[in-house]
């Protein structure tokens, strides 16, 4: 008796629910809504993509309750979250890992969707809101690493920034927005914080209602068959007949492959996630690692091996025009190829694309594991100018060579063959190069190297400039074994005429 | 029925999970805490990943002051030396390293790393040096400071285009070079005269040096002394004489 009371009563409740919201309306028409049949498993990485978003927000969360999104914090908080956290490494390790599953089912999706030329008429706006879906999903994928907080962060933010610092005329403006200053510093940490779990997440959510609200309105596409082409006039109408017709219910028939896969992929994730542990964080805090070289995570890698080779003259304009403009072209593609055929083996241009762009992402990030081209970050404070750079030097040129350290020349330039590689060693930059080149080496910039007019001063380029053009590859000569302990004493013996290298020659 | 076997597969899983976590192959090893900095160890690896770019591997012979000096570090006070370490010497290459930064060192990190820079290198307890490391006074002379400059350092320090008095050793360079003067701060040429730079040559206020006709005098700079020396050089920052950069050197 109780019971069926019970029963009735959330019945009426159920109802009320459905009568001011409607949901019930939207839960059977997406649940139940005909599909085509032919819709087997290709259709399933879409579903994967979606699924590994559900997995990261919900670790996210969880996640987020221990961070501390602070410079002095963050590291060791992550310690904690891999070390005192029941099974907190775990967390970090299926986040981490799902991350990079998300970004893969993603472009698996991607290549799926492109080459069954699924973006035809209707599902434009359907396309278009994938795409965005990209763009916010590397974009969490991104400054998902920044939180890590340690080198790699570090390089991804100072590559991020070179970027951005290109900017014809908002560059510096864009760089204190994106940094929080002018500087790396617990402001950007706290920027990227905000950015990776509250607005790209927001904005992902937003725009996954959209896309999924479009798939439902305009269908799921048939596998294409070659000769069926899609003609604008009449495709809507033959659609909706042939679902009519030969469709199932979305719900088991075709939700089944999704579950089994999602499924399948959740497994795999947590082994791996088991097997390989945590991403980081690196080394960057531990005070007695000397040489760390950072490098960004996979993901990203074949932008850092293309910033390492585009030509200096053209790589402003590609990286500053390039990702924009592909990107403009991939979103607008279905109003660039409205309708024709849609099988893979009538369009032998777009398959070669796909060949060529994967075999080009492949090359670039192998070259990007094997590269020595990684600024070494912490060089400025802890690679010794040799006490050969630093005898016999005005106290200007000294100087020089704490602005040298200090501006960190050091992280690329090596000297007396320690040091970054990024640059050229500067050994004896001084037989190269003339003061007035020097000067211009360091306000202009140019190749990989920053330009520094603006933010040195005219004391610190001259000193600077004193420093290198003592540098003449002959530092050696004036060091006889002993020499520097005898110099200490009042009555050493005199140095020779010409051993102070003076920069009054050139 | 599929979905089923699944669910309790994925069940499986995660209880499996659960109870071996601690055994799974992925689980990171504890980290090995860093010795800790008051020790020789511990202070000898962050000093070689922070200082030892400027101020020299092992603490002397670096483009900045040596801090391998038992008489300096037993002269520098305490709170002095962590302000300097924590947030550096504003308007110098001298950096912070406390605070916000990325590499961001905690204060209790820093206090640590002074004790243990003071166990490594101040060993045997140094004495204090005669004239305090910090002060200097708004009204030392600097006709004063000018005089004992041309008696006890010009000829070490001539001027740019200038020639060495006497034939001396080591010879330094322009100390009144106005780019130079800008680039330092006060308190950089008052430690630099008081405790000298003794690996590279230069005298400390309480060392022998040689006079005018290049015999050997030992007397030393008193406080006043040093006011005067260090009100003199801060006269050359606001020399007029200064070219832009691109014009070639001044020495
Ligand atoms: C991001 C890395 C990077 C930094 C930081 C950097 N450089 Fe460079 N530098 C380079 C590269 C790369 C080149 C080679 C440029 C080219 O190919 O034209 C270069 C070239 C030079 C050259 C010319 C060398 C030659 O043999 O022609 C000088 C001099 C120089 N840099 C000085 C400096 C100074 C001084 C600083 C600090 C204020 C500095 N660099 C900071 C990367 C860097
Ligand atoms: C980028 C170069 C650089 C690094 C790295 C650096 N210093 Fe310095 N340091 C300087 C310069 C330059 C000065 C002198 C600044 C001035 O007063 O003009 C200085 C000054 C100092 C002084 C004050 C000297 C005085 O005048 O009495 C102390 C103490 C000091 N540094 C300690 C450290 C310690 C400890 C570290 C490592 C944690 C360190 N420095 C790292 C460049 C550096
Ligand atoms: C025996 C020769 C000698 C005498 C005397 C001498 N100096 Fe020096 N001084 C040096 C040398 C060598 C250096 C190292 C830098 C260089 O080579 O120029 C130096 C460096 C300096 C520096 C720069 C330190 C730095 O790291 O920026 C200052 C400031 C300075 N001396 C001031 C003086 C003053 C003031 C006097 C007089 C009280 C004096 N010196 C006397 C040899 C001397």
């Amino acid at each position: 008796m109780g019971g069926t009371g019970w029963k009735h009563r959330a019945l009426r409740c159920v109802h009320w629910l459905d009568d001011r919201t409607g949901v019930l309306w939207v839960l059977r028409h997406s649940m139940f809504h005909r599909v085509p049949s032919s819709a087997k498993w290709w259709y399933v990485f879409g579903s994967a993509t979606m699924m590994f978003f559900m997995v990261q927000v919900a670790s996210g969360i969880v996640l987020a309750m221990f961070y501390a999104p602070s410079a002095a914090q963050a590291y060791e908080s992550l310690v904690y979250i891999n070390e005192r956290v029941p099974s907190g490494w775990m967390l970090r390790a299926i986040h981490g890992w799902s991350s990079n599953a998300m970004c893969l089912m993603m472009l698996v999706h991607l290549v799926q969707v492109f080459l069954h030329g699924t973006y035809k008429y209707p599902r434009e706006l359907t396309w278009i809101f994938g795409v965005c879906l990209g763009v916010l999903t590397l974009g969490l994928a991104f400054t998902g690493q920044i939180m890590r907080w340690d080198a790699d962060a570090y390089w991804g933010l100072g590559i991020g920034a070179a970027i951005v610092d290109r900017m014809p005329v908002f560059g510096d403006a864009l760089r204190g927005i994106m940094l929080g200053g002018t500087q790396i510093s617990g402001a950007t940490l706290s920027r990227f914080f905000s950015l990776h779990v509250f607005i790209l997440p927001g904005l992902t959510v937003a725009l996954l209602g959209l896309h999924l609200y479009s798939i439902l309105r305009k269908g799921i596409s048939e596998m294409p068959k070659a000769g069926e082409v899609v003609d604008p006039a009449t495709y809507a109408k033959g659609y909706e007949e042939r679902v009519r017709k030969t469709g199932v219910p979305f719900y088991p028939d075709a939700a089944r492959r999704d579950m089994v896969f999602c499924g399948a992929a959740l497994i795999v994730l947590v082994g791996i996630a088991a097997w390989y542990g945590p991403m980081g964080p690196g080394a960057l805090p531990d005070p007695t690692i000397i040489e760390a070289s950072p490098r960004p995570d996979g993901l990203f890698l074949w932008i850092f091996a293309a910033l390492a080779l585009l030509p200096p003259s053209s790589e402003t304009f590609l990286l500053l025009v390039g990702p924009p403009v592909a990107i403009a072209l991939v979103a607008l593609l279905p109003f660039i190829a409205p309708r024709g055929e849609r099988a893979p083996s009538r369009r032998p241009l777009s398959v070669l694309l796909v060949c060529v762009l994967a075999t080009g992402a492949g090359v670039l990030t192998w070259l990007g594991t094997l590269s020595p081209w990684s600024p070494v970050m912490d060089a400025w404070t802890s690679t010794p100018v040799a006490p050969e750079f630093v005898a016999n030097r005005s106290p200007l040129a000294l100087q020089g060579a704490l602005e040298f350290q200090f501006a960190q020349c050091r992280n690329c330039h090596a000297i007396g063959g320690r040091g970054g590689m990024r640059g050229p060693d500067l050994t004896d930059v001084a037989t190269r190069l003339s003061w007035d080149q020097l000067v211009r080496q360091i306000q202009q910039g140019g190749g990989n190297m920053p330009a520094y007019g603006k933010t040195l001063s005219s004391a610190e380029t001259q000193a600077l400039v004193a420093f290198l053009s003592t540098l003449d590859g002959n530092a050696l000569r004036a060091v006889i074994p002993g020499a520097m302990e005898a110099q200490s004493s009042p009555d050493a013996m005199p140095v020779a005429a010409g051993t102070r290298p003076s920069s009054g020659d050139r | 029925m599929f979905s089923r076997t699944l669910s309790s597969i994925l069940a499986g899983v995660v209880a499996w999970i659960g109870v071996a976590c601690d055994r799974l192959p992925g689980k990171p090893a504890p980290r090995v805490d860093p010795p800790s900095l008051d020790t020789s160890v511990g202070f000898a690896g962050f000093y070689a990943s922070r200082c030892a770019g400027c101020h020299g591997a092992g603490g002397t012979h670096g483009p900045a002051r040596p801090l391998c000096d038992g008489e300096y570090l037993a002269s520098i006070p305490e709170d002095a030396l962590f302000q300097i370490v924590r947030n550096g010497i504003a308007g110098t290459r001298m950096p912070g390293f406390g605070g916000s930064t990325v590499t961001g060192v905690s204060d209790e990190h820093i206090r640590a790393f002074i004790i243990g820079m003071k166990r490594s290198w101040m060993n045997p307890p140094g004495l204090k040096s005669v004239v305090p490391w910090g002060g200097g006074s708004s009204d030392a002379s600097i006709e004063r400071g000018a005089t004992l400059f041309e008696s006890r350092c010009a000829f070490c320090h001539p001027s740019a285009g200038g020639q060495a008095l006497l034939a001396v050793s080591p010879q330094g360079g322009d100390v009144r070079d106005p780019f130079y003067v800008r680039l330092v701060s006060d308190q950089h040429l008052r430690t630099s005269i008081i405790f000298g730079r003794r690996d590279l040559g230069m005298p400390a206020a309480i060392d022998p040096y040689q006079g005018a006709g290049g015999e050997r005098v030992a007397e030393a700079l008193t406080t006043e002394d040093v006011d005067a020396l260090v009100a003199y050089l801060a006269t050359f920052r606001q020399a007029s004489t200064l070219s832009p950069p691109g014009n070639g050197p001044t020495r």
